[in-house]
């Protein structure tokens, strides 16, 4: 593939969408909004067609599995291969609204999703009782005030000291907003920088270019 | 522009060094060492969209898998990727194969490497597929969102795996309990600059933190403007 189609090309299609969108969200010029609203569309276009090529490539990484007999993974694999293609054949031929396709959803996927999700409990847990130990000073701050705001919580709180519910309030209210906010202003400074550098072809990591990946590499002295 | 300009024209800004790449460093070279696998991952298409408002964090993550690529590609490590994102998927699998033939590593590149994991069982998968391999080192930089920010690096933590992360600012208390080292608010962006030295990324972190300095003069001139019964600022944010 030549180079014009593989770099410059894609530089070209994200710099006239990034303009669209910019020029839709700061100025009110007749037609943009119409035209952003077809990139927009396309974009998910494009996202959906590559569902087509993921489909694909799962299928085919399970398939190699399973013709190699992987030890201990291989029926997983088949297993894989054949749900996903129950669904995707399942979902063409009845539809993804209908009722029989929408019983098997919730009653199987929503279901193990949920479970995952009670899962996540423990881990969280797990998390707490490693972090929540004084180290310092910062980490002393923080389990005083988690502790507060933990006691203005919970009913048992209200009952040992009646001010726990509003002091854990100020807590939330000011200096964790305040805090909260600065670290959201500078992302959005962050973000700002990666679109305007990706819009404008300066920021090509993305694209697996190679000025990212010479880093790290110790230049050699010459004798 | 103007910073992006000046760095290009040879003036010289010194960026602070940013632990979150010392950590994948290290992670990466300990992983080698034990002769484990390198893992890296962006998190579940829940949340986030390549072609979204939360995009930029997907690509400030692709720039972080750029230099792990690289690194494992150099050091010899075997590198898993993990990927939620149905648009990402073949956008990764270029951009790892270019890096490995960039580096030399070409017979290294192995396709069955980079999976998609679907969307509802995204975490599941990871951390089965993180489990299987037995990772020495745990990367995720993108968009998390509940599981993937809970679950997966505490099961990476728990096989002994050094963990980096760097994600959203929602997503960086869980990320701060589970991990080895974590890219905390525009950490995460300026990794690149870091890694790279380039004049255009490091010219852009200088004019992000001069802009960091415009909002935190705004902030405090908007304060006491406010409480002295001023609302100059406060309306220019309705124009």
């Amino acid at each position: 593939m030549s180079a014009i189609v593989r770099q410059r090309l894609p530089l070209l299609i994200v710099l006239i969408s990034g303009l669209i969108m910019i020029g839709e969200f700061f100025f009110n010029v007749s037609g943009v909004a119409s035209v952003a609203a077809e990139v927009r569309f396309l974009a998910v276009t494009v996202a959906a067609t590559a569902m087509i090529v993921a489909a694909v490539s799962v299928t085919m990484n399970n398939l190699r599995n399973i013709l190699k007999r992987t030890k201990g993974q291989w029926p997983y694999h088949l297993w894989c291969v054949v749900l996903l293609w129950f669904w995707i054949i399942f979902g063409l031929y009845s539809g993804p609204t209908s009722e029989n396709y929408l019983w098997f959803f919730n009653n199987i996927l929503a279901a193990l999703y949920a479970s995952i999700l009670g899962i996540l409990v423990f881990s969280l847990f797990m998390g707490f009782y490693r972090s929540f130990r004084i180290r310092g000073i910062e980490s002393g701050i923080m389990i005083a005030s988690a502790f507060l705001v933990m006691l203005g919580s919970i009913t048992i709180g209200d009952l040992i000291w009646p001010g726990f519910a509003p002091l854990s309030q100020w807590i939330l209210a000011v200096p964790n907003a305040g805090a909260y906010r600065g670290l959201i202003i500078v992302m959005a400074i962050g973000l700002m920088a990666v679109a305007f550098k990706t819009i404008f072809g300066m920021d090509l990591s993305w694209m697996g270019i190679l000025r990212s990946v010479t880093a790290g590499k110790k230049k050699e002295k010459r004798p | 522009m103007l910073f992006i300009e000046l760095a290009k024209r040879g003036w010289k800004f010194e960026l602070r060094k940013i632990e979150g790449v010392t950590a994948m460093e290290e992670g990466v070279n300990r992983a080698v060492e034990m002769g484990r696998p390198v893992h890296w991952t962006e998190g579940h298409p829940f949340g986030s969209k390549l072609y979204d408002s939360n995009g930029p964090y997907l690509v400030a993550g692709l720039a972080i898998l750029n230099y792990v690529t690289a690194l494992c590609a150099r050091l010899k490590a075997r590198l898993l990727v993990n990927i939620g994102h149905t648009e990402l998927f073949p956008v990764v699998h270029e951009l790892v194969r270019y890096i490995y033939v960039a580096e030399g590593a070409a017979d290294r590149y192995v396709d069955d490497d980079i999976q998609l994991m679907p969307e509802q069982s995204y975490a599941i998968a990871v951390v089965g597929r993180m489990e299987r391999n037995s990772v020495g080192c745990h990367i995720q930089t993108g968009y998390f969102w509940s599981q993937d920010m809970v679950l997966v690096p505490e099961v990476a933590q728990g096989i002994g795996a050094i963990v980096v992360t760097g994600a959203q600012i929602d997503a960086v208390p869980y990320l701060i309990m589970y991990s080895s080292s974590v890219f905390i608010a525009d950490e995460f962006f300026a990794a690149a600059a870091d890694i790279t030295k380039d004049p255009t990324d490091v010219g852009g972190m200088m004019g992000c933190e001069w802009l960091k300095v415009v909002a935190m003069f705004l902030a405090l001139a908007g304060s006491i403007l406010v409480t002295l019964g001023n609302n100059v600022l406060l309306g220019l944010t309705n124009f």
